[in-house]
């Protein structure tokens, strides 16, 4: 059996001194692959991914702020009374009742047996909020069902009907029957006195509308622009809305004398 | 003169041979250490690059989203107004539908026939209800063969007439029930419809 001969690392140091020294070089080389230049890598494409994903973003933004500055000096958003006219948020009521009157009168009919049906108030388990959250949120949308009947001549009660579709707020028509007041044959006579028995849905708008700050603002489709044309012909009630409260500066409304206490 | 023996002389030579292979190692582990460590520099330069230009967006994004924030209330205004407007043009496109029906049939039959009643308040929202008056028995023999006519047909190919009624005075009325065109093609829709009684 052979002796191995035991490694010389001082022969080897003086000897090859270059050799250890590449070596050396090689395992600092790696290191620094290791331990320097691949973590470094994976953050920057880590940081590049980010980047990525952040600078569409601020694209968005950006093109958000631009549009939300430009939106107020739009001639649409400029009719927005005229949509909050013709969908109120708010159950139409009185501005129903306005304007069913101005139509009347310039139509020259008369309205008689007006019957209103005001939707639910209450119910029995007081479970209205439930009722809302149920019901309105499906298409947002709640109506004010009237129902009365209008007397008039034939031509009247005609005009009376085309102005009602065009009142603010939006109302439609969904059932009618016109019968004549008079009996017997005269179809002149019965054309002068008609009653127009009318349903009709005022539309009021109930929906929840939620937004993020990155959603793009919705645009408008002809469509609707068209609808927006079509609403300004409308007539709206123009009700004065009651801001102010005047006090008489009374410091007792009741003019109940103060109690002293001695 | 002596002659001397070199022993070593070819152990020497083989050393010089590899001490300068050696040499050429380390020079190529020198280069490629300067490689290496110019990657790294370059890779961490480009990290902080990104990190900057992340923040800049990461600034940016927190000015603008401060500035969108101060036009809440227009934000709010516009889509509730582009939600408003949506909706209305939802029900203008269903009255114009009923609207153009009863234009229609009105303008089909001819002055003699009266549409005396409009019923829109069926279940089936794209089903409009008519009640049409004749003052006689021929006048309603027309209105039958109108009905049949390949015009109304073609427009509206599912109408559905019941009720019909004959007044002391000899007037006729009939009830139709119409499908407008979106929805033809879905079964029994005249029965979900609702009679107008003009009598």
């Amino acid at each position: 059996m052979k002796n191995q001969k035991p490694l010389n690392i001082e022969m080897i140091i003086t000897n090859r001194r270059q050799m250890v020294i590449a070596v050396l070089l090689g395992v600092v080389s790696f290191g620094l692959i290791l331990f320097a230049i691949v973590p470094q890598f994976r953050e920057f494409l880590s940081l590049k991914s980010e980047l990525d994903n952040e600078t569409p973003r601020l694209v968005k933004l950006k093109q958000k702020l631009v549009e939300l500055e430009n939106i107020q000096f739009t001639p649409e958003f400029a009719q927005s009374e005229i949509v909050n006219d013709a969908l109120p948020s708010k159950k139409p009521l009185l501005e129903l009742l306005s304007s069913l009157s101005s139509i009347a009168a310039a139509s020259s009919v008369q309205i008689k047996d007006f019957d209103l049906n005001p939707g639910i108030i209450a119910s029995d388990t007081a479970e209205l909020q439930a009722y809302y959250a149920k019901e309105l949120s499906k298409d947002g949308i709640d109506t004010l069902d009237v129902s009365m009947n209008v007397v008039g001549s034939f031509e009247n009660i005609q005009v009376f009907l085309i102005n009602l579709e065009k009142i603010s707020p939006f109302t439609t028509i969904t059932t009618l029957s016109l019968n004549s007041q008079v009996r017997g044959d005269d179809f002149d006579q019965q054309e002068r006195d008609m009653l127009a028995k009318l349903t009709t849905k005022s539309h009021f708008f109930t929906q929840t509308v939620s937004a993020t700050i990155e959603a793009p603002l919705p645009i408008l489709s002809t469509k609707e622009q068209d609808v927006l044309k079509e609403l300004a012909s409308f007539s709206s009630s123009d009700l004065p809305e009651q801001l102010e409260i005047k006090g008489g500066g009374l410091e007792d409304l009741f003019g109940v004398d103060p109690i002293n206490f001695e | 003169m002596s002659q001397s023996i070199n022993f070593v002389g070819d152990r020497r030579k083989r050393l010089n041979k590899t001490q300068k292979q050696d040499k050429k190692i380390m020079n190529i582990m020198i280069n490629v250490l300067v490689g290496i460590f110019i990657i790294f520099l370059v890779v961490m330069g480009l990290r902080i690059f990104y990190v900057f230009r992340l923040k800049t967006v990461k600034d940016q994004q927190t000015d603008v989203r401060t500035v969108i924030l101060s036009h809440e209330t227009i934000e709010k205004e516009y889509i509730i107004f582009a939600q408003k407007l949506k909706k209305l043009s939802v029900f203008f496109g269903k009255r114009k539908d009923k609207q153009e029906a009863l234009i229609f049939f009105s303008e089909i039959f001819g002055k003699d026939v009266i549409v005396s009643g409009i019923d829109y308040s069926s279940a089936d929202e794209d089903v409009v209800s008519f009640t049409i008056k004749a003052p006689n028995v021929f006048v309603m023999e027309r209105v039958f063969e109108t009905l049949e006519d390949p015009k109304v047909n073609i427009n509206y190919p599912n109408i559905t007439k019941s009720n019909m009624t004959r007044s002391a005075s000899g007037n006729y009325t009939l009830s139709l029930a119409v499908v407008l065109p979106e929805m033809v093609g879905l079964p029994n829709v005249g029965s979900s419809t609702k009679d107008v009684n003009t009598k």
